[in-house]
């Protein structure tokens, strides 16, 4: 016998699927009509398929921006043959949004399913609404709020997320910001977070930015970051701090946010240069630090352009990552040449040896084909191989491929 | 011929080897000397014939050999000039702006009333790449409002189909993974002038990733998101860095990618977990120093009705001891979760 607590669960879950599949229909009426109407006037649309050949099986994007709307965008991305046993349907919806901007980008609203992040605020996905409001010169109120996401339209009890930012632009020397957020999970408060965000441009070529985030429930510091940065693309310096604690950044509510109270912190410095017509070199030296173990990461990397109109290159990498007890070294190449104008060939392969052996293996090999051709660079069609082995599979061998059409706004 | 000889040959060759596959040439093609052209008075149009007229449209009016040759009467040698006074670097960017710009020389000659050192200023003081930038622009055109609604399409033709990474605003840097999040903290808009809402979606929603290196397999790049054979790595990773899966992951957003490769707990399945992980108090019991270490990680699967696995061992005097850190106080009340899954036996 079923008891009416739970016929009114799931009464309640189907009011929230059919809910999910009414938004769902809208916003891809409202992608299709605003299509179909703008074919008298220019208008710009994209629209793409991806598949390969295990589950989720393809994915489907759209995008759609009117010449005479500028202000207006909407966009889909959404995934097809997810598992046909799936509860809630054979899909899953990644991004279905609406964007309003007025004409002096005084004012910006988004509504629908998108993720969103601000200031502090760690991206979250949510079906919901996004404000953003210019009140004076330089100073601006944002604020949102909605349903934090849940795989395939199931349900959720009492489950929303409410927050906002403040921010001022200091001229041309940058911005700075303060948000607050709170969640709730069936009711229960989760996570109560307020943060601070700092961008400095003080000279040309010399950037800062840094963002901290407070958590209020449980009383700390959950995520600390600053990087310093010095040049141009040819020649850069970046220097950095990352400190976040996992206990924190859980929710308040997860028996596992009980379990530890150490940050996990990396500190580093990474470069690049130019050093030959043809020849950037990538480096990265950062020492990092997890509960009570330690490790260096190191990364070399190095970009061979094939010829002087960039129609092919060759990419090496080779790093050294983890803390004690989960080291590993990683050897990456990847290539691709435009053998004709339309066409390209890329291929990437990865060795990755860990010092320590999962299952019986400790060299795990992965390997990709792939051919991509264009006509009038318009249509794109592409087809790629793919092998690898890791701790729990010998072998796996993957197909994919990918259709897209793109119409830019004339 | 003696070894040293033959060692000398060969160094020399791989020497030359070397510096054509880096792209140095001593008499290769270089930039060409515009400055040198500036300070002799040399007029622009004198080489670049009919520029002031191109209406967008035509081709950029590169000097060909008959204009060179109206000053420089005998040519050195019988190639094309361009072979090796222009840098290919500098003509490929030339035709890059012809194709993803839209640009009329000929309204602007007449604004600056011929000056094209008004626009091109390095031209006096270097012989790189002469294509002004962006701040350039705005030094005359107010395009405050479409820069304030990224509107790009009236210069641009289609910004991200041009897949060209800024030079000179947001740099994309070495280790720009990292840097992206705390970047686009203080500046999202001006990451919305290329970026679309799925940028973000693909890697930070929680539905089912749509990653960037997957879906772009045919583009490959080094730097992306959990690019390559990131399945066979990401656990050492995660456990590198444990807080870093949660700033993007939900608890359960590994759950459901174990659950659809079948490396789960159960009959038939690839547990992911190494012998010795769980076992009696006593015996090897590597689960407790690695919960420690990722408690993320263990959220990502067991959150949620999964946490009434630990309950059973780990509730107040039971077989599996206190799992709290040394030293560890709440301010929590004992009646809230999580502390009564233990203390008292209720969810």
């Amino acid at each position: 016998m079923v008891s009416r607590r739970e016929r009114r669960k799931d009464v309640r879950a189907d009011g929230s699927r059919r809910l999910g599949n009414v938004t769902f229909g809208a916003c891809v009426c409202f992608v299709v009509l605003t299509v179909s109407s703008a074919r008298a006037q220019r208008y710009g649309f994209g629209v793409e398929t991806w598949g390969q050949t295990y589950r989720p099986a393809g994915l489907v994007q759209l995008e759609s921006r009117l010449k005479a709307y500028p202000w207006l965008t909407a966009e889909a991305q959404a995934w097809a043959g997810t598992s046909p046993s799936a509860e809630g349907g054979n899909g899953d919806v990644v991004v279905l949004a609406v964007r309003a901007r007025d004409e002096l980008g005084r004012a910006e609203a988004s509504g629908g399913r998108f993720v969103l992040s601000t200031g502090a605020v760690r991206p979250v996905h949510i079906d919901g609404g996004y404000l953003r409001g210019q009140l004076t010169q330089g100073f601006a109120l944002e604020t949102f709020a909605g349903v934090p996401v849940t795989p395939r339209f199931s349900s959720r009890a009492y489950d929303w997320l409410v927050g906002g930012r403040a921010s001022h632009r200091l001229g041309s020397y940058g911005v700075l910001g303060a948000s607050f957020v709170e969640r709730r999970d069936h009711g229960r408060e989760i996570d109560q977070e307020v943060g601070g965000d700092l961008t400095l441009y003080l000279r040309p070529n010399l950037s800062t930015a840094a963002r901290a985030s407070y958590d209020l429930v449980s009383r700390g510091l959950s995520e600390i970051q600053v990087t310093e940065a010095w040049g141009s693309s040819l020649r850069r310096l970046e220097a950095f701090v990352a400190v976040r604690n996992p206990s924190l950044i859980l929710p308040a509510t997860s028996l596992f946010s009980v379990l530890s109270n150490v940050p996990s912190a990396q500190g580093g410095l990474s470069g690049r240069m130019r050093v030959a017509p043809r020849l950037t070199l990538d480096a990265l030296l950062s020492y990092r630090a997890a509960s009570e173990t330690y490790g260096v990461r190191t990364k070399l990397g190095a970009r061979l352009w094939l010829d002087d109109e960039g129609k092919g290159a060759l990419e090496g990498e080779l790093t050294r990552d983890g803390v004690q007890g989960s080291q590993w070294t990683g050897l990456r190449a990847l290539t691709y040449h435009d053998v004709l104008k339309a066409l390209r060939l890329s291929g990437e392969v990865e060795l990755v040896i860990a010092d320590v052996a999962k299952n019986g293996s400790r060299v795990w090999p992965w390997a990709r084909l792939s051919g991509r051709y264009l006509v009038h660079e318009s249509w794109l069609f592409s087809a790629g191989v793919e092998g690898s082995a890791s701790p729990e599979f010998v072998k796996v061998f993957q197909a994919l491929f990918r259709v897209g059409y793109q119409r830019a706004p004339i | 011929m003696t070894a040293r000889m033959f060692l000398f040959v060969a160094l020399s060759m791989l020497v030359v080897a070397c510096a054509a596959i880096l792209g140095i040439k001593p008499d290769g093609p270089k930039p060409f000397e515009h400055r040198a052209h500036v300070l002799k008075g040399v007029n622009c149009l004198q080489c670049h014939r009919g520029v002031d007229a191109e209406q967008g449209d035509s081709p950029m009016h590169m000097p060909e050999d008959q204009d060179c040759l109206r000053c420089h009467e005998k040519p050195h040698n019988p190639n094309p000039c361009s072979g090796c006074h222009s840098s290919p670097h500098v003509r490929a960017g030339v035709l890059a702006a012809r194709e993803h710009l839209k640009f009329e020389h000929a309204k602007h000659t007449e604004a600056v009333e011929g000056k094209c050192v008004r626009c091109h200023m390095d031209v006096a003081e270097h012989d790189g790449p002469l294509r002004p930038t962006m701040a350039t622009c705005f030094g005359c055109h107010e395009h405050e409002k479409q820069w304030s609604i990224n509107d790009c399409d009236g210069c641009h033709v289609d910004l991200q189909m041009e897949h060209v990474p800024p030079s000179s605003h947001v740099v994309h840097g070495p280790d720009f993974m990292r840097e992206h999040g705390v970047r686009a903290a203080g500046e999202m808009g001006l990451c919305q002038s290329c970026h679309t809402e799925r940028t973000c979606a693909s890697c930070h929603g929680v539905t089912i990733a749509a990653l960037p290196a997957r879906l772009h397999f045919d583009e490959p790049r080094r730097a992306d998101m959990h690019r390559a054979g990131f399945a066979s790595r990401h656990a050492l990773e995660a456990r590198t860095d444990p807080a870093l899966c949660v700033t993007c992951h939900t608890e359960s957003s590994c759950q459901s990618c174990h659950a659809r490769s079948g490396v789960v707990a159960g009959a038939g399945n690839h547990s992911p977990h190494p012998v010795g992980w769980v076992g009696l108090p006593g015996q090897s019991n590597a689960h407790g120093p690695a919960a420690r270490l990722d408690p993320v990680g263990c959220a990502s699967c067991h959150g949620g009705s999964g946490e009434q696995l630990c309950v059973g061992c780990h509730r107040v005097g039971g077989p599996g001891g206190n799992p709290h850190p040394a030293g560890f106080s709440s301010s929590r009340s004992m009646s809230e979760l999580p502390c009564r899954l233990c203390h008292m036996g209720t969810l």
